[in-house]
Protein backbone atom coordinates (compact mmCIF):
# COMPACT_ATOMS: atom_id res chain seq x y z
CA UNK A 1 0.00 0.00 0.00
CA UNK A 2 1.46 3.23 -1.07
CA UNK A 3 2.87 6.08 1.98
CA UNK A 4 0.25 8.54 3.00
CA UNK A 5 2.33 12.26 2.37
CA UNK A 6 1.58 12.25 6.10
CA UNK A 7 3.69 9.09 6.41
CA UNK A 8 5.94 9.71 4.41
CA UNK A 9 6.72 12.96 6.08
CA UNK A 10 7.41 10.99 9.23
CA UNK A 11 9.41 8.86 7.80
CA UNK A 12 11.36 11.90 6.34
CA UNK A 13 11.97 13.01 9.69
CA UNK A 14 13.06 9.63 11.19
CA UNK A 15 15.31 9.08 8.58
CA UNK A 16 17.00 12.04 8.77
CA UNK A 17 18.03 11.81 12.80
CA UNK A 18 19.41 7.93 11.27
CA UNK A 19 16.77 5.86 11.50
CA UNK A 20 17.45 3.28 9.24
CA UNK A 21 14.03 1.28 9.35
CA UNK A 22 12.11 4.52 8.33
CA UNK A 23 15.10 4.78 5.62
CA UNK A 24 14.29 1.50 4.68
CA UNK A 25 10.14 1.98 3.74
CA UNK A 26 10.99 5.06 2.04
CA UNK A 27 13.79 2.87 -0.09
CA UNK A 28 10.90 0.42 -0.78
CA UNK A 29 8.34 3.01 -1.42
CA UNK A 30 10.53 4.77 -4.59
CA UNK A 31 12.57 1.55 -5.75
CA UNK A 32 10.13 1.09 -8.23
CA UNK A 33 10.14 4.65 -9.72
CA UNK A 34 13.87 4.82 -9.35
CA UNK A 35 14.49 1.53 -11.08
CA UNK A 36 12.36 2.19 -13.81
CA UNK A 37 14.61 5.34 -14.36
CA UNK A 38 17.83 3.93 -13.99
CA UNK A 39 17.05 0.57 -16.10
CA UNK A 40 15.46 2.83 -19.11
CA UNK A 41 18.84 4.73 -19.51
CA UNK A 42 21.13 1.97 -18.33
CA UNK A 43 19.45 -1.11 -19.10
CA UNK A 44 19.68 -3.59 -16.37
CA UNK A 45 23.03 -4.94 -14.42
CA UNK A 46 25.40 -4.19 -12.01
CA UNK A 47 25.95 -0.46 -13.19
CA UNK A 48 21.96 0.01 -13.06
CA UNK A 49 22.23 -2.17 -9.47
CA UNK A 50 24.97 0.41 -8.32
CA UNK A 51 23.33 3.47 -9.46
CA UNK A 52 19.99 2.86 -7.74
CA UNK A 53 22.20 2.35 -4.66
CA UNK A 54 24.09 5.56 -5.04
CA UNK A 55 20.49 7.31 -5.48
CA UNK A 56 19.60 6.66 -2.12
CA UNK A 57 22.80 7.02 -0.04
CA UNK A 58 23.00 10.39 -1.77
CA UNK A 59 19.01 11.02 -1.03
CA UNK A 60 19.98 9.85 2.91
CA UNK A 61 22.74 12.41 3.46
CA UNK A 62 20.86 14.92 1.83
CA UNK A 63 17.75 14.34 3.95
CA UNK A 64 19.25 16.69 7.12
CA UNK A 65 19.24 19.37 4.20
CA UNK A 66 15.95 18.54 2.54
CA UNK A 67 13.13 20.60 2.59
CA UNK A 68 10.49 19.41 0.40
CA UNK A 69 10.69 22.03 -2.35
CA UNK A 70 10.21 19.33 -4.82
CA UNK A 71 8.72 15.84 -4.10
CA UNK A 72 10.48 13.22 -3.31
CA UNK A 73 9.91 11.24 -6.42
CA UNK A 74 11.17 14.55 -8.30
CA UNK A 75 14.23 14.93 -5.62
CA UNK A 76 15.44 11.39 -6.25
CA UNK A 77 14.77 10.90 -9.81
CA UNK A 78 16.95 13.93 -10.31
CA UNK A 79 19.83 12.11 -8.42
CA UNK A 80 19.14 8.82 -10.35
CA UNK A 81 19.50 10.83 -13.61
CA UNK A 82 22.43 13.00 -13.22
CA UNK A 83 23.98 9.48 -11.59
CA UNK A 84 22.84 7.56 -15.05
CA UNK A 85 23.91 10.25 -17.45
CA UNK A 86 27.29 10.49 -15.45
CA UNK A 87 27.69 6.22 -15.64
CA UNK A 88 26.44 6.64 -19.64
CA UNK A 89 29.22 9.16 -19.79
CA UNK A 90 31.76 6.97 -18.56
CA UNK A 91 30.53 4.18 -20.56
CA UNK A 92 31.39 5.94 -23.60
CA UNK A 93 34.32 6.85 -22.96
CA UNK A 94 35.51 3.36 -22.26
CA UNK A 95 33.78 2.27 -25.23
CA UNK A 96 31.04 0.06 -23.80
CA UNK A 97 28.04 0.77 -25.71
CA UNK A 98 24.28 0.47 -23.80
CA UNK A 99 22.56 -2.39 -25.20
CA UNK A 100 18.19 -1.69 -25.85
CA UNK A 101 17.47 -5.24 -25.57
CA UNK A 102 14.20 -6.31 -24.29
CA UNK A 103 14.42 -7.88 -20.35
CA UNK A 104 14.14 -11.65 -20.06
CA UNK A 105 11.39 -11.48 -18.47
CA UNK A 106 9.75 -8.79 -20.57
CA UNK A 107 9.97 -10.79 -23.46
CA UNK A 108 7.79 -13.38 -21.86
CA UNK A 109 5.32 -11.51 -19.87
CA UNK A 110 5.19 -7.37 -21.32
CA UNK A 111 6.21 -7.39 -24.85
CA UNK A 112 3.58 -8.31 -27.25
CA UNK A 113 4.64 -10.88 -29.92
CA UNK A 114 5.50 -8.88 -33.30
CA UNK A 115 3.19 -8.57 -35.75
CA UNK A 116 5.36 -9.59 -38.48
CA UNK A 117 8.61 -9.10 -39.98
CA UNK A 118 8.31 -5.43 -41.04
CA UNK A 119 6.91 -4.60 -36.95
CA UNK A 120 10.68 -6.77 -35.76
CA UNK A 121 12.21 -4.56 -38.50
CA UNK A 122 11.19 -1.70 -37.16
CA UNK A 123 12.30 -2.70 -33.70
CA UNK A 124 15.51 -3.43 -34.58
CA UNK A 125 16.20 -0.26 -36.26
CA UNK A 126 14.80 1.78 -33.02
CA UNK A 127 16.81 -0.04 -30.97
CA UNK A 128 19.88 0.51 -33.03
CA UNK A 129 19.44 4.24 -32.92
CA UNK A 130 18.28 3.86 -29.23
CA UNK A 131 21.77 2.86 -28.75
CA UNK A 132 23.70 5.49 -30.34
CA UNK A 133 21.62 8.58 -28.67
CA UNK A 134 23.78 10.46 -26.31
CA UNK A 135 22.93 10.92 -23.08
CA UNK A 136 21.22 14.39 -22.78
CA UNK A 137 18.62 13.42 -25.88
CA UNK A 138 18.83 9.81 -24.23
CA UNK A 139 16.96 11.18 -20.59
CA UNK A 140 14.74 13.31 -22.63
CA UNK A 141 13.26 9.71 -24.72
CA UNK A 142 13.39 8.07 -21.53
CA UNK A 143 11.39 10.66 -19.04
CA UNK A 144 9.03 12.14 -21.72
CA UNK A 145 8.17 8.81 -23.64
CA UNK A 146 8.70 5.63 -21.62
CA UNK A 147 7.95 7.52 -18.42
CA UNK A 148 5.45 9.61 -20.02
CA UNK A 149 6.27 12.70 -17.77
CA UNK A 150 4.89 16.48 -18.74
CA UNK A 151 7.58 18.38 -20.07
CA UNK A 152 7.35 20.79 -16.93
CA UNK A 153 8.41 17.86 -15.00
CA UNK A 154 11.11 16.08 -17.61
CA UNK A 155 12.35 20.35 -16.94
CA UNK A 156 12.40 20.20 -13.65
CA UNK A 157 14.53 17.08 -13.39
CA UNK A 158 16.98 17.43 -15.39
CA UNK A 159 17.35 21.00 -14.38
CA UNK A 160 16.47 22.94 -17.97
CA UNK A 161 14.26 25.06 -19.54
CA UNK A 162 10.85 23.55 -20.92
CA UNK A 163 12.46 25.12 -24.72
CA UNK A 164 15.26 23.02 -23.71
CA UNK A 165 13.53 19.37 -22.81
CA UNK A 166 11.25 19.91 -26.36
CA UNK A 167 13.92 20.56 -28.60
CA UNK A 168 16.02 17.59 -27.31
CA UNK A 169 13.09 15.84 -27.65
CA UNK A 170 12.11 16.90 -31.37
CA UNK A 171 16.29 16.15 -32.09
CA UNK A 172 15.94 12.66 -30.48
CA UNK A 173 12.57 11.75 -32.20
CA UNK A 174 14.52 13.04 -35.64
CA UNK A 175 16.82 10.55 -35.07
CA UNK A 176 15.01 8.06 -34.14
CA UNK A 177 12.51 8.39 -37.11
CA UNK A 178 15.53 8.48 -39.76
CA UNK A 179 16.23 4.71 -39.77
CA UNK A 180 12.48 4.08 -39.99
CA UNK A 181 12.22 6.26 -42.83
CA UNK A 182 14.79 4.39 -44.32
CA UNK A 183 13.23 1.34 -44.06
CA UNK A 184 9.58 2.22 -45.21
CA UNK A 185 11.54 3.76 -48.23
CA UNK A 186 13.03 0.52 -49.14
CA UNK B 1 7.47 10.24 -35.70
CA UNK B 2 3.81 9.00 -35.99
CA UNK B 3 1.79 7.28 -33.59
CA UNK B 4 2.88 4.30 -34.88
CA UNK B 5 6.49 5.12 -33.96
CA UNK B 6 5.90 6.75 -30.79
CA UNK B 7 3.86 3.57 -29.38
CA UNK B 8 6.83 1.54 -31.14
CA UNK B 9 9.33 3.39 -29.39
CA UNK B 10 7.58 2.99 -25.73
CA UNK B 11 7.06 -0.28 -26.14
CA UNK B 12 10.52 -1.01 -26.71
CA UNK B 13 12.41 1.07 -23.95
CA UNK B 14 9.60 -0.14 -21.39
CA UNK B 15 10.96 -3.77 -22.78
CA UNK B 16 14.29 -2.55 -21.51
CA UNK B 17 13.50 -1.49 -18.40
CA UNK B 18 12.96 -3.35 -14.91
CA UNK B 19 10.29 -2.51 -12.70
CA UNK B 20 12.55 -3.37 -9.85
CA UNK B 21 16.29 -3.90 -8.53
CA UNK B 22 16.93 -7.74 -7.47
CA UNK B 23 15.35 -8.62 -4.12
CA UNK B 24 16.79 -7.49 -1.17
CA UNK B 25 17.36 -3.76 -2.66
CA UNK B 26 16.27 -1.64 0.33
CA UNK B 27 18.74 -3.74 2.72
CA UNK B 28 21.41 -3.57 0.30
CA UNK B 29 21.28 0.41 0.70
CA UNK B 30 21.20 0.21 4.09
CA UNK B 31 24.42 -1.29 4.63
CA UNK B 32 26.42 0.65 2.18
CA UNK B 33 25.25 3.39 4.31
CA UNK B 34 26.16 1.41 7.32
CA UNK B 35 29.36 0.46 5.66
CA UNK B 36 30.20 3.89 4.78
CA UNK B 37 29.41 5.76 8.66
CA UNK B 38 31.84 3.07 9.86
CA UNK B 39 34.58 3.83 7.67
CA UNK B 40 37.35 6.13 8.78
CA UNK B 41 36.76 9.70 8.08
CA UNK B 42 39.56 11.10 5.02
CA UNK B 43 42.20 12.91 7.18
CA UNK B 44 41.02 16.40 5.67
CA UNK B 45 38.16 16.38 7.91
CA UNK B 46 39.96 16.03 10.56
CA UNK B 47 42.54 18.58 9.42
CA UNK B 48 39.65 21.07 8.32
CA UNK B 49 38.42 22.77 11.41
CA UNK B 50 41.82 24.23 12.84
CA UNK B 51 43.19 25.12 9.42
CA UNK B 52 39.62 27.02 8.46
CA UNK B 53 40.33 28.90 12.00
CA UNK B 54 43.47 30.20 10.51
CA UNK B 55 41.83 31.18 6.97
CA UNK B 56 39.43 33.19 8.91
CA UNK B 57 42.31 35.01 10.82
CA UNK B 58 44.23 35.60 7.56
CA UNK B 59 41.61 37.08 5.73
CA UNK B 60 40.67 39.18 8.64
CA UNK B 61 44.06 40.72 9.07
CA UNK B 62 44.39 41.02 5.09
CA UNK B 63 41.40 42.83 5.39
CA UNK B 64 42.77 45.00 7.95
CA UNK B 65 45.60 45.96 6.09
CA UNK B 66 43.99 46.41 3.09
CA UNK B 67 41.63 49.08 5.08
CA UNK B 68 44.41 50.86 6.77
CA UNK B 69 46.36 50.99 3.36
CA UNK B 70 43.47 52.66 1.50
CA UNK B 71 42.81 54.83 4.59
CA UNK B 72 46.46 55.53 5.14
CA UNK B 73 46.98 56.15 1.26
CA UNK B 74 48.66 59.96 2.38
CA UNK B 75 51.64 58.95 3.67
CA UNK B 76 52.44 56.50 0.99
CA UNK B 77 54.02 53.84 3.02
CA UNK B 78 52.75 50.21 3.11
CA UNK B 79 51.11 49.05 6.08
CA UNK B 80 54.30 46.78 6.80
CA UNK B 81 56.98 49.37 6.02
CA UNK B 82 54.54 51.55 8.68
CA UNK B 83 54.44 48.79 11.05
CA UNK B 84 57.76 48.79 10.94
CA UNK B 85 58.50 52.51 10.99
CA UNK B 86 60.60 52.26 7.65
CA UNK B 87 61.39 55.74 5.77
CA UNK B 88 59.74 55.58 2.12
CA UNK B 89 62.10 55.23 -0.15
CA UNK B 90 61.16 57.00 -3.79
CA UNK B 91 62.44 55.78 -7.29
CA UNK B 92 66.06 57.26 -8.19
CA UNK B 93 66.64 58.21 -4.26
CA UNK B 94 67.06 54.57 -4.01
CA UNK B 95 70.15 54.15 -6.36
CA UNK B 96 71.83 57.43 -4.78
CA UNK B 97 74.52 56.83 -2.07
Amino acid sequence: MPLTPNDELDLLRRAAHGDHDAFRLLVREHEPAIARVVTGMLGQGDDAEDVGQETFVRFYRALPKFRGDSTVRTYLTRIAMNLSIDALARRRKAGRVLRFDAAPHARQVAAPAPASLEEEEERASIRVALNELDEKHRAVVVLRIMEDRSTRDTANVLGVPEGTVMSRLKRALEKLQHPLRHLKDA
Amino acid sequence: MTDHDTSLLRSILVESRGDRFAPGFADRVIERIVAEDSLPAPLFVHLWPPFRRLVAAAVAASLVMAIYATTAGTTAQSPLASAATLDEIYGLNALQP
